[in-house]
């Protein structure tokens, strides 16, 4: 039973190697699909937590198989009343009141606070299309569902996205940022 | 409701401006003993039902099942990340309260310069090191040390550089851990950053927007130079990082004719390049002897005024919570921070506020009786306190 587990020295360091070669751009995803960085932290560690546990079969290609769990933890996990805490706001973040010429810092926090306000799902489909650019069949094979879920997932969570966030419809923008 | 290109490019350009960042380094260790664990149980598990099915025949040797839960090994991790369950005050200074009941008012300033008591993990209990200026970083893993400054009531306020070295907290006290930073000197303004790598170091002779940026492991300094512009009015203080991304941040203050402060809340990049900056007014300045004055979003931060602590939307520049009593101390989450003392018979506590309604959820005495906290610093504590510890 034991032999799936990272146990021995070079099975140990591949394993490292590939956290330390991933890790980022997991950390990434997982901080956009919770909104928080400890639970993208938590997300995280059991998403690897689990790429451990089956290294011996996945070690010739772990990155599907990572990213396969952690967008799969991400959508299971907040079915979980202990992770069911969104910290959704009445407000948006206000513009800067004055030009701003590096406005990637409202951005930033633009776009984690409306993703916040999606379902863990719709957060996954668009964090999987427009952040990792998968094509719709291979976002669906990491999700485990059907092409149409995806399409029909995205469209809602852009329908959504624009009422939470207006600035992100170029027609419907008074200001254009960039 | 069509898909547009514009559209599909705009957020694909948000979502990639979420900075890729370094998750914490323990993140493998800990996903193996994590998998570790997981694996031993169900081998405990499986051997536990082999014995009860078996029980009736035959008498399983007890020493399968204490094989099977044997305790891990030299090289397996024994520390891995732990959810946070709460914050402890890994250091703090005082004065002796003067005041009796009164309300004392507490001059904003370098408190640094007071003596500090700080939490000894080995000791567990909180000692008096052997320097004037013992900062623990926001992780409470190091502490920043120096004997610059003059102690209180010398009467010369005039700065007395020293050099600052590092040491760690489990060593505190001990005059032989410290590895001092060779060519940097400090008047006593220093600050951590978010990530607790690297200290903040106000350049001597102050010149505006100078520092100096040292490494905590390697102790390797760099310069850090603040864009400034020589006709604004300067407010002596630290830059700080924002746990939003790297860059700075740092407050620039101006009078308008009522007298009201108008602060201007300006971020930096890394190479000390203006980006964005919010104007806030009527509220005090940007704390910087704290470990970490935004949220841990950043979406908010903390700006005090001697004993009163405003909360300001990093966004809007709108104050949210206005005039709490107390000293800032730092963020517990997006919802609640600390602060310590308020009024006079407070002014041994540190207090848990909640942002919402500004109400204390919780206090803990900190100083001695007799004494007055001027500063307080906290850490997370993940799993079980440190015993001797005051955790919130």
């Amino acid at each position: 039973v034991d032999e799936e587990v990272v146990v021995d020295a070079d099975a140990e360091r591949e394993f490292r190697d590939f956290v330390a070669r991933q890790a980022g751009a997991l950390y990434q995803s997982a901080y956009l699909l919770t909104g928080d960085r400890q639970h993208a932290e938590d997300l995280l560690q059991s998403a690897l937590t689990r790429v451990a546990l089956r290294w011996r079969r996945i070690r010739t290609s772990p990155e599907a198989y990572a990213r396969r769990v952690l967008y799969t933890g991400a959508v299971d996990r907040w079915r979980h009343p202990a992770w069911r805490r969104e910290r959704a706001t009445a407000r948006l973040p206000e513009p800067a009141p004055e030009q701003d010429p590096a406005a990637d810092v409202d951005l930033r926090l633009a776009v984690v606070d409306a993703l916040r306000r999606l379902t863990p799902r719709q957060r996954a489909v668009l964090v999987l299309r427009y952040l990792e650019d998968l094509p719709e069949a291979e976002a669906a094979a990491v999700l485990d569902v059907s092409v149409g879920t995806i399409r029909s997932t995205t469209y809602k969570a852009l329908a959504r996205l624009r009422v939470l966030w207006p600035e992100i419809d170029p027609h419907d923008s008074k200001e254009a940022w960039r | 409701m069509a898909m547009t290109p514009e559209l599909d490019e705009r957020l694909r350009a948000a979502l990639h401006a979420v900075p890729r960042e370094a998750p914490p380094a323990s993140l493998s260790t800990a996903a193996l003993a994590r998998a570790r664990r997981s694996r031993r149980r169900a081998v405990t598990g499986l051997v536990a039902l082999v014995a009860v099915l078996a029980a009736a025949a035959v008498t399983v040797p007890a020493v399968v099942l204490r094989h099977a839960a044997a305790p891990q090994t030299a090289n397996q991790p024994t520390q891995p990340t732990q959810p946070i369950t709460g914050f402890m005050v890994t250091g703090y200074t005082t004065v002796a309260d003067p005041y009796h009941g009164k309300i004392p008012k507490v001059a904003s300033g370098p408190v640094v310069r007071y003596p500090p008591t700080v939490y000894s993990p080995s000791q567990h209990r909180y000692v008096t090191p052997p320097w004037r200026i013992a900062l623990p970083s926001p992780d409470g893993r190091l502490f920043a040390v120096s004997n610059a400054g003059r102690p209180p009531g010398s009467g010369d306020d005039a700065a007395a550089t020293e050099q600052v070295g590092f040491v760690p907290a489990d060593r505190i006290g001990d005059t032989t851990a410290v590895r001092w930073v060779a060519g940097v000197d400090t008047t006593g303004y220093i600050t951590w950053t978010a990530d607790s790598r690297h200290l903040v170091v106000l350049d001597f002779p102050t010149r505006p927007g100078t520092f100096q940026l040292v490494d905590a492991q390697t102790l390797a300094t760099r310069s850090l130079n603040l864009a400034v512009d020589q006709d604004e009015s300067f407010s002596l203080g630290l830059p700080v990082v924002p746990p939003e991304g790297r860059g700075f941040a740092m407050n620039w203050s101006a009078l308008t004719g009522s007298g009201v402060t108008r602060w201007r809340l300006q971020y930096y990049d890394d190479r000390g390049q203006r980006t964005r900056h919010v104007l806030i007014v009527g509220t005090g300045d940007l704390p910087t002897q704290v470990a970490q004055p935004f949220s841990p979003d950043a979406r908010l931060v903390a700006m005090s005024e001697g004993d009163s602590t405003d909360i300001v939307d990093t966004s809007s520049g709108r104050i949210v919570r206005h005039g709490v009593d107390g000293l800032f101390v730092g963020w517990y989450d997006e919802e609640h921070f600390l602060v310590s003392g308020g009024v006079s018979s407070a002014r041994r506590l540190v207090r848990l506020v909640e942002l919402r309604t500004g109400r204390t959820v919780v206090q803990k005495v900190v100083a001695p009786f007799g004494r007055m906290l001027t500063a307080a610093w906290v850490a997370p504590v993940r799993g079980t306190p440190p015993p001797g510890a005051v955790v919130l």
